[in-house]
């Protein structure tokens, strides 16, 4: 398992070279550049500034003093807010993010696999249809239509909620149902197929045959089989939802990871955008490894050895 | 004699029976499917939905009184009435009009962006398959190498850097989502290239090129066009939401995305700007998926209705 830990982690330093050479150069072709859009400020105090980050030096000495900064772990400083490091940022803005994903996923998982269960127990039947009709909508209304049709029907129509803000748990409801209700509709999708494939064996049979109760039969000898696909669908959708709430979080005016994200692209802030993007890219493959090794351990046919 | 001559014309019918039952429908791949396909209500819901849409879209604006960009400010925001039937936004344009022009571009969006993917996708992963070994396991590494790059973030910032070019939104959206129709493309060639007639294509000395073109490449068209329904809703989904985090197509043009997005901000006042997009966006996207699934199954050889 070491072996294998050691091998993803070198596996994982080209990717994030790649990445980060990839990002600078692409950010860099944009035109505009983190103070030329000011206007207020007169050309000289401009330069200066640029002097200041090093912005006037050649691309690829810039690229090389990043890339040198990087390896010793700098960030760099904000360019948009001047006294801040985008690696202090990331660091204040990361949890908001993962407590939103968690609780997103654990909505997610909750409801899936309820909804998935229940369409399993009677297929092609109206309760069978109406469980995956609701997945269906969250696999077809994206977040950008679904947040702010709640926030109309629940915050202004209903007025239960706020329209935006983070702070109480009271404030996460309309976001995490919101960024969670695709995932909920994957693992619910997923969990009927599983369970409609455990349900058609014969040992399950044999349990009805001898008497079991129906609810038995599914909560017992069912369940576990049933749901390994969403199992190993987990894992890398905690990835996607903690690192894939731009949207929830423009939304609902959250100050999480995503927002910063979003607003360094808008404001051209270079090293906001290289540090965002490279935390991302190290989630990323972190829930990856760890999707592998959750795998590798359930599943009996497979092992650390492989690839 | 005449006994071998009547057994002869017994297997002349025989036989043309038999061409007979070839010929009745349900035979051949494409009237299965087809047939298959019409049976299954939601796929058909969905391609008149989306051919409704389609026409809605590209003659629709020749039939309302008004454009896109048409301001009627004295009017300003006003209900669905009968002279604007999904109403009117701030500045008095009419939305009808302006979801038709949203329809053309989020749906020349989608095909076309499929498309540039399509390509890149098939013709790399048939490339990766047919080869094999070496090259495959290289192509194959980058692609996984791809796969962990945070994609929607290098959608982002490419659109910082390619700005309000509209056509260059296709590209970069085709470019990045070519990578799982590599994958699907490739693991079909790697199957398709074992099989007895490719090994006899080869043996009367066909060049590799012409096998991929003229033996793979058709070959792989099923599992292509199911995929290729899939991906449009997703291209759909990822210009909506640039569009909807104001990077994407800019006002007066319109898409839905923007449409959406505007809506959105405004939906305590005048709700109907948000619903109708919504509405349509989603009903697309409904759509589009139930098609694809509905292709998914009636290409699916074991599944027999």
């Amino acid at each position: 398992m070491f072996a294998f830990l050691l091998k993803r982690i070198l596996h994982a330093i080209p990717v994030l070279l790649i990445v980060a050479t990839i990002t600078f150069f692409l950010i860099r072709a944009a035109p505009g550049g983190p103070f030329s859009e000011n206007k207020i400020m007169p050309p000289e105090a401009i330069a200066s500034i640029n002097k200041h980050y090093g912005l006037d030096k050649p691309l690829y000495e810039q690229y090389f003093s990043y890339m040198w900064g990087l390896l010793k772990g700098d960030l760099g400083p904000s360019f948009q807010y001047p006294n801040r490091t985008v690696a202090g940022m990331i660091a204040d803005a990361f949890p908001v993010s993962f407590e939103l994903g968690i609780m997103a996923m654990v909505f997610a998982i909750f409801i899936g696999i309820v909804l998935g269960v229940t369409a399993s127990t009677k297929p092609n039947s109206m309760r069978d249809y109406v469980c995956m009709f609701f997945a269906m909508i969250g696999i077809c209304i994206p977040p950008f239509v679904l947040g702010p049709i709640i926030i109309w029907v629940f915050a202004i129509k209903f007025e239960w909620f706020n329209v935006s803000g983070w702070g109480t748990f009271h404030d996460a409801v309309l976001p995490v149902i919101t960024l969670g209700a695709i995932y909920a509709a994957n693992v619910a999708r997923l969990g009927r197929a599983g369970m409609l494939e455990v349900l058609s064996q014969d040992y399950i049979r044999t349990a009805r045959a001898k008497g079991v109760p129906e609810y038995k039969v599914i909560l017992k000898h069912s369940i576990r089989g049933g749901l390994m696909g969403v199992v190993s669908y987990i894992s890398p959708a905690i990835a996607g939802v903690i690192t894939g709430s731009f949207v929830v979080e423009s939304i609902f005016q959250i100050p999480g990871l995503g927002r910063l994200f979003v607003l360094a692209a808008f404001n051209r802030d270079y090293t906001m955008i290289m540090g965002t993007v490279l935390f991302f890219s190290v989630m990323i493959l972190i829930f990856n490894t760890i999707s592998d090794v959750i795998q590798i351990l359930i599943n009996p046919k497979r092992s650390f050895t492989e690839g | 004699m005449l006994g071998f001559e009547l057994d002869m014309f017994k297997i002349k019918e025989k036989l043309e029976n038999m061409q007979m039952e070839l010929e009745e429908p349900g035979n051949s791949l494409w009237k299965a499917t087809l047939h298959k396909l019409c049976m299954n209500r939601f796929a058909v819901f969905g391609i008149f939905v989306l051919l409704f849409l389609v026409l809605f879209s590209i003659f629709g604006p020749y039939m309302v009184a008004f454009n896109y960009y048409q301001q009627n400010l004295s009017l300003g925001a006003s209900e669905p009435s009968l002279t604007h039937f999904f109403g009117t936004d701030q500045l008095g344009r009419d939305l009808l009009v302006r979801m038709m022009y949203g329809g053309r571009v989020s749906l020349a969006v989608g095909i076309c962006a499929t498309l540039v993917s399509l390509t890149i996708g098939v013709i790399y992963g048939a490339l990766s398959g047919y080869f094999g070994g070496r090259v495959d396991s290289v192509m194959m590494r980058f692609v996984d190498v791809m796969y962990a790059l945070p994609f929607t973030m290098l959608v982002i910032v490419l659109m910082v850097w390619l700005g309000r070019n509209f056509i260059l939104i296709f590209v970069a959206i085709g470019a990045i989502e070519w990578l799982t129709m590599a994958r699907i493309v490739r693991n079909e060639v790697y199957c398709i290239k074992k099989k007895e007639y490719i090994e006899a294509a080869r043996a009367i000395g066909l060049p590799g090129w012409k096998i991929l073109y003229r033996h793979i490449i058709p070959n792989l068209l099923g599992i292509v066009i199911v995929y290729v329904t899939l991906t449009i809703p997703r291209v759909m989904m990822i210009e909506a939401f640039l569009s909807f985090l104001g990077l994407g197509i800019q006002p007066p043009m319109s898409s839905w995305g923007l449409l959406i997005k505007d809506g959105a901000q405004v939906m305590e006042e005048y709700p109907w700007m948000l619903f109708f997009p919504s509405l349509v966006f989603s009903l697309t996207l409904f759509s589009l998926n139930f098609l694809g699934d509905g292709l998914r199954d009636a290409l699916d050889p074991r599944s027999k209705e």
